[in-house]
């Protein structure tokens, strides 16, 4: 906001005078010389440069003598014709109107349309898809309208797409100029020779155009979404690749002698790493050797490595249960004394609890299991014996069962009779224990 | 000695890599400077610190732009002397600081300074040069405002905001080893038997200028404990939960395999 800071001038270092980025801050001090509602509505900032000096609006013309104007007439060099007009003019001192052009004919300006001649029009400018009569109609035209496209095309007789009249209008031009000038170098430099319009490019280009311009909200956000997703995949690739060849320097480097200080050390970070050490280790061996080659290190920031190598192996869900279940154990998730001692004990208990919830996953599969393993109807094979007991076994169940799933009860009646008391006595502790648990 | 830890539990964790390289590995010189550039492969040093800031409200003095009076500071865990290690500290302060690159040249590593905002304040520590040749950062918030809103400030009662962290040297040299054997503000394990060191070489000793250790820095009154042992049990005891936990449901595992085992077995006849 300040001018200095654009202008890269030295600032005074008053600590009044830029607390601005600290969050209790006041807002800025209008300029005195215009009302505060007038300030408020610029955005109560003031602009970079002031579009009009503000002492200057507000002075009065100090002459005090009188100022004269006349009714002239004007010389006006745009006008081909012979119209006479006349404006105020002031009167200066000495008596001599001014002689000058009118100020604005300057600005009257047209475009260079070069014209051919009729042969040079059958030497080089003969085209199947255009009459004579039409390539003339069309540089009138555009001598008329002053290569105004657009308008060409709406009064052209025959109709005609913007981009065919440009090609024509493009092509002809050119081939004149060559035609023209042969021999000469600086026809090469001629934007029209150098670069010839091209009218698929020019449509597609105006296709792709519209389509952006037409583009709904939602599109709009699609396309976010997908060019960041890309750029985060890139990003992951490149780490992964850059990661994969850290890893190698450091193996590398962890075997060889520490005491050799001409080694280019990696610089001691305590942001995330880039480089070395690589934050993507999976081995604990390998985040130990590149926490060594720091040199020195804080005990938080091993800490950090260390949970970072165990997180990648697992997903970032693991990782939130882990952190939950340390919750509930009353455990801080960072330790607020990191001895050594309490570090290790701390990466033990995250160990531990990673193995508790494998463990639990496991029974769950087990049960599943267990139950998919009785409900034979699940398995699409042709019905064996095996079967019909499991099926018997369902019948028996499923008075007892709570936990089994309601859709068991359907199927049994696909199930042949046989005998199947035996299965009775090791279904009991099964059903007691899981009821149990319920 | 209460420094060498011989009580405690880390020394046992040592080493992590693979056995200690005989000393012939290492790079020898016939120099005796160079003799300071010997690591010990299988010798961590670590050093407590304590990182933080305490800030005084000034009450009816406060004006808008310096409403507090507060210090950052570096000291040693239990408040030893880190000039044994540290050469010099740098604060980072925010840029509408006069001057905001404060340097500290020797201990008690503090600077304070009246303000009204909160930053993040980088700390930047540069060791002697037989302990490493790298700075160390560290970063904190400072903080001058309570937690608590409602709460009302006084001037009697500093905010305190206090973080502990260690500094850990995986490979020390032998002479950074030599100087700070007895030293209470590290943390040495179980030096391995038979270790000889070369006589210590002193540095540039800091504690001739000013005092360095803090422990009758007026502002030690407010300076918070950190004891490992807490956390030491509240860990013990979640481990217990949870291997406890582990045990059970493995018990549970084996029996539905077993179960599974016995239905298959009978479905099989």
């Amino acid at each position: 906001m300040d001018v200095k800071d654009i202008l890269g001038l030295p600032q005074i270092s008053f600590p009044v005078l830029e607390n601005n980025s600290q969050p209790h801050n006041q807002s800025q001090r209008k300029p005195d010389d215009i009302s505060r509602e007038v300030y408020a509505l610029t955005g109560g900032l003031a602009p970079l440069i002031p579009a009009v000096d503000l002492s200057l609006l507000n002075k009065r013309p100090q002459s005090d003598e009188k100022v004269i104007w006349k009714w002239l007439p004007f010389k006006n060099s745009a006008r081909k014709d012979d119209l006479q007009l006349y404006h105020w003019q002031v009167q200066v001192l000495n008596g001599v109107p001014p002689t000058e052009d009118y100020s604005f004919a300057k600005y009257n300006k047209s475009a260079d349309i070069t014209r051919y001649t009729d042969e040079e029009y059958e030497k080089y400018l003969a085209n199947p898809k255009w009459t004579k009569e039409e390539t003339d109609q069309l540089f009138e035209l555009c001598e008329r309208f002053n290569l105004r496209f657009i308008v060409i095309a709406d009064r052209f007789p025959s109709s005609r797409t913007v981009e065919e009249l440009k090609d024509r209008y493009y092509s002809v031009s050119r081939a004149i100029l060559i035609a023209r000038n042969p021999s000469s170098g600086d026809v090469a430099v001629h934007p029209l020779v150098k670069e010839p319009y091209n009218v698929s490019h020019e449509k597609e280009r105006k296709r792709a155009m519209s389509l952006v311009l037409s583009q709904t909200r939602q599109q709009e956000r699609r396309d976010e979404e997908v060019l960041a997703e890309a750029k985060r995949i890139a990003e992951l690739r490149l780490m992964t690749k850059v990661a994969e060849e850290a890893e190698l320097v450091v193996t590398s480097n962890a075997g060889e002698d520490v005491t050799e200080r001409a080694n280019p050390s990696p610089s001691n970070m305590q942001l995330p790493p880039i480089v070395v050490p690589s934050p993507i280790t999976t081995d604990n061996a390998s985040t130990v050797a590149s926490l060594r080659m720091l040199h020195v290190y804080l005990r938080t920031y091993a800490l950090e490595q260390m949970l970072q190598s165990a997180s990648s192996s697992a997903g970032l869900r693991t990782i939130n249960r882990v952190d939950q279940t340390l919750q509930e154990l009353g455990v801080n998730l960072k330790p607020r004394v990191p001895t050594k001692a309490v570090c290790a004990e701390h990466l033990e208990l995250r160990n531990e609890i990673l193995t508790l919830l494998n463990i639990q996953k496991q029974l769950q599969n087990k049960e599943a299991e267990g139950s998919s393993f009785r409900d034979g109807s699940n398995c699409e094979t042709t019905g064996t014996p095996k079967r019909s007991h499991r099926g018997d076994q369902d019948r028996t169940f499923v008075p007892d069962n709570t936990s089994s799933g309601g859709e068991r009860i359907g199927k049994r009646d696909q199930k042949r009779k046989a005998s199947g008391r035996h299965s009775e006595v090791p279904s009991s502790p099964a059903q007691l224990k899981r009821q149990k648990k319920l | 000695m209460p420094n060498t830890s011989s009580s405690k539990k880390h020394c046992q964790d040592q080493p992590q890599l693979s056995g200690p390289i005989p000393k012939s590995h290492m790079a020898k010189s016939e120099e005796n400077k160079k003799n300071s550039g010997k690591k010990l492969k299988d010798v961590e040093i670590s050093v407590p610190i304590v990182y933080g800031n305490i800030a005084f409200w000034l009450g009816k003095k406060a004006s808008e732009y310096q409403s507090h009076k507060w210090t950052i500071y570096v000291r040693g865990a239990s408040n030893e002397d880190l000039g044994v290690i540290i050469k010099r500290v740098v604060f980072q302060l925010h840029s509408s600081f006069n001057n905001p690159m404060r340097v500290v040249d020797a201990p008690p590593f503090e600077l304070s300074e009246a303000g009204w905002g909160e930053f993040e304040i980088a700390i930047t520590l540069y060791f002697h040069s037989d302990v490493c040749d790298k700075p160390l950062n560290l970063y904190h918030h400072l903080k001058l405002y309570p937690e608590d809103e409602n709460s009302s400030m006084s001037t009697k009662k500093p905010v305190v905001v206090e973080l502990y962290d260690e500094i850990v040297f995986p490979d020390p040299s032998e002479a950074f080893l030599a100087r700070v054997l007895n030293h209470p503000a590290v943390h040495l394990p179980r030096l391995p038997a038979g270790l000889t060191l070369p006589p210590p070489i002193p540095v540039e000793d800091a504690s001739k200028r000013r005092k360095g250790d803090t422990k009758d820095n007026p502002l030690s009154q407010w300076f918070l404990n950190f004891s490992e042992a807490d956390e030491l049990l509240q860990l013990a005891a979640a481990r217990q939960q949870v291997q406890a936990h582990i045990s059970k449901l493995k018990r549970q595992i084996s029996l539905i395999e077993g179960q599974h085992k016995q239905l298959k077995s009978s479905s099989d006849q």
